[in-house]
């Protein structure tokens, strides 16, 4: 057992340092699953790079500080399956208002454990944007999550393998951002509890800024699922431009005192834990 | 300010999607706390910061208590630094206890010996 662990490190270390498939111990080309790495080169991160494109785009500079009590009240969803039913459980323990209950609508196994899409958007933190040709990075200032935009015409994988924050794909029109969003995870929140998606969603975001006011943005989310929802269901986010601040640094293990327990439930260590 | 506080908590406690770490229902909301206290320790951390103070009940019964705060990122924009506080320091707490009825909360505001006001925030 050792020695056929030692040879697969072995191989992984051949892997590793020759950068080309390894070949097994039975002999080369035999049940090898390596494929070959992507040889397309996407704008984004291409030898020839043209800045001068960043200059039609609108100036989104700042951080941009969530505004949920500007937002409309988000519409009733349509869900569906055991994404309905879920929905319905969480809704009963809100309206509850028992405290016992309320704390059962969490059901992350770590408080630490970042929101991903679309709850990344609505943290009660800031985002900023960074604009670089053939992308617009975002980084959500709690837990320091970042999102990727891929703006050079990249198609959306076929395949991906669900994550956070899924894969990104946008395009400008106009100084709108519209985003295309695949790749989330099973039972993620899309910004309300108890409103959960499969990791067929598709979200499109249109983020914008406030045509009667420059300090403020927009973004309008259009979620369809062929799993979850019935039919679309949208939601609107707010932000307020602050320019007299920069983002500041969290690391959410560095003292976390609310373990989740065995039952779900968020505790609260009242002991100092911390050297 | 304090009637924007409530409301944004009230806000929070019925939308998961404006949480970071944790939702306030561990907590008794509607109860206030005031207690004239001594720091004891003061972490300027993530995902929160975290004073202990020590309260003295009307029986002398000295108790050790844990109030969680927001995180240093949105504490400073409320005149918070790490230097605000240090073992030994006397301050008026306010605070919304632990439903569990541990010796922990949630602070709504300390009050410094010199009436300064920092708001939990």
């Amino acid at each position: 057992m050792m020695r056929r662990l030692s040879q697969v490190g072995f191989a992984l270390a051949f892997l590793c340092a020759a950068g080309a498939p390894a070949a097994g111990q039975e002999g080369a080309n035999s049940g090898s699953a390596a494929v070959a790495p992507p040889d397309k080169v996407w704008p984004a991160s291409a030898p020839i790079v043209d800045f001068a494109a960043l200059k039609s785009l609108p100036d989104w500079r700042g951080l941009w500080a969530p505004q949920p009590g500007r937002a409309p009240k988000p519409e009733i969803p349509r869900m569906l399956g055991k994404y309905k039913a879920h929905y319905d459980e969480i809704q009963s323990l809100i309206k509850s208002g028992n405290p016992e209950d309320l704390l059962k609508t969490e059901r992350r196994a770590s408080a630490c454990e970042p929101p991903g899409m679309p709850g990344i958007m609505t943290q009660p933190y800031n985002i900023e944007f960074l604009f670089t040709p053939g992308r617009v990075t975002m980084i959500q200032e709690a837990y320091m999550q970042v999102r990727r935009i891929f703006t050079d015409g990249r198609p959306l994988p076929e395949d991906p393998d669900p994550t956070y924050n899924g894969f990104s794909i946008g395009h400008w029109e106009g100084d709108t951002l519209v985003v295309t969003t695949t790749g989330l995870r099973e039972g993620g929140v899309m910004g309300r509890w108890g409103i959960t998606h499969s990791d067929k969603v598709k979200l499109t975001e249109r983020i914008h800024l406030d045509p009667a006011d420059k300090d403020v943005l927009i973004a309008e989310n259009t979620f369809e699922d062929p799993n979850a929802l019935a039919a679309p269901w949208h939601s609107t986010y707010y932000f307020k431009r602050q320019r007299t601040f920069d983002q500041l640094e969290f690391i959410c293990a560095q003292n976390d005192r609310n373990p989740i327990n065995e039952n779900g439930d968020v505790e609260f260590i009242t002991g100092d834990q911390q050297p | 300010m304090r009637r924007t506080y409530l409301s944004l908590l009230a806000l929070a406690a019925l939308s998961g999607g404006a949480l970071a770490h944790h939702s306030f229902a561990m907590f008794d909301m509607k109860k206030d706390v005031t207690a004239e206290a001594v720091v004891t320790d003061f972490r300027w951390t993530n995902p929160h910061a975290w004073m202990h103070v020590e309260i003295t009940d009307a029986k002398g019964v000295k108790t050790n208590w844990a109030l969680e705060m927001t995180s240093p990122n949105t504490l400073v924009t409320h005149g918070w630094r790490r230097s605000s506080f240090k073992p030994g320091d006397k301050v008026t707490v306010t605070f919304h206890p632990l439903v569990n009825g541990k010796p922990g909360g949630a602070l709504v505001k300390a009050v410094l010996p010199d009436k300064t006001v920092l708001e939990n925030r």
